[in-house]
């Protein structure tokens, strides 16, 4: 057996995002609900999850006979202002992450806040950056595609 | 809670836009004298030591001595784990909050349509 001491490889991240969604908020909430279980997508087609939505409930990938993938549970829900998850998400590393949808509404607006904070295991091994290239082509795709789509419905 | 240090790691120490200012700078790959990025940053020498101390102690950039003068490189590597892992959730949370409000103002939409459309008289 092989132990390796290393340090500056645990990190920490933050990403926020607030939007505002011309759509009540009981609308924008089960949307959201939908979004993170069966209507999840991958630039390959849909990639349905399964997400509990209740305190401790899972939410996970589920491919059948037994197999899948978890990505976390529902640290807190209160419909339709607040979902929040704990858990790896789809990270095969020592990385542990706190997600947070906070719902307003204000005249007809839904404001959405958005908040991913994250903390874990960072290396250059080249299975895990191989990984990474994978994951970044699908989703940079992903978006090239959506703003193609977006920009043919502004003309 | 106590800040961490901005020595901790490499997210910490580019959090301060300064320092994210030196290594946009630093980013043609050559080599720069302390003094050249005082000149373009507009800041006292001491202070564009610190940071350029901090960027060190955490691998973004290497020194080399040379007579008086001191020579700054950028290293890529410690970055680039740092901006994939960043930029791989930045890309597929913006999708998800991205396709959450496009399909909430449809169904919205879809809603008002319905409630203002007139009821069959025969009905």
């Amino acid at each position: 057996m092989a132990v390796t001491i290393s340090e500056q490889t645990v990190h920490t991240l933050q990403f926020l995002k607030e939007e505002e969604i011309a759509a009540p908020i009981d609308v924008v909430f089960e949307t959201l609900l939908e979004q993170m279980g069966p209507e999840n997508e991958t630039p390959q087609g849909l990639m349905p999850m399964v997400l509990e939505a209740w305190p401790g409930g899972r939410w996970y990938r589920d491919l059948g006979d037994g197999a899948g993938h978890f990505w976390g549970h529902v640290q807190a829900i209160k419909p339709p202002s607040l979902l929040e998850i704990c858990g790896p998400l789809f990270m095969s590393y020592p990385a542990i992450s706190n997600v947070q949808y906070r719902l307003k509404e204000e005249n007809g607006v839904t404001v959405l806040k958005f908040v991913h904070r994250a903390m874990g295991y960072i290396s250059h091994d080249p299975q895990i950056e191989e990984g990474w290239t994978h994951v970044e082509s699908g989703w940079g795709h992903l978006l090239t595609r959506m703003h193609a789509a977006v920009a043919r419905r502004s003309k | 809670m106590a800040r961490a240090a901005t020595t901790s790691d490499v997210f910490n120490a580019i959090a301060e836009p300064r320092r994210r200012e030196i290594i946009g700078l630093l980013d043609d790959g050559r080599e720069w004298a302390v003094g050249d990025v005082v000149a373009r940053v507009k800041v006292g020498q001491p202070t564009v030591s610190k940071h350029l101390g901090v960027l060190r102690k955490v691998g973004v950039v290497t020194m080399v001595k040379r007579g008086q003068h001191r020579y700054y490189k950028l290293q890529a590597e410690p970055l680039k784990a740092v901006h994939d892992w960043a930029k791989m959730y930045e890309r597929y949370w913006t999708h998800q909050i991205n396709r959450i409000k496009e399909r909430a103002e449809k169904k919205a939409m879809d809603r008002i349509e319905r409630e203002n459309r007139p009821k069959d008289p025969k009905k």
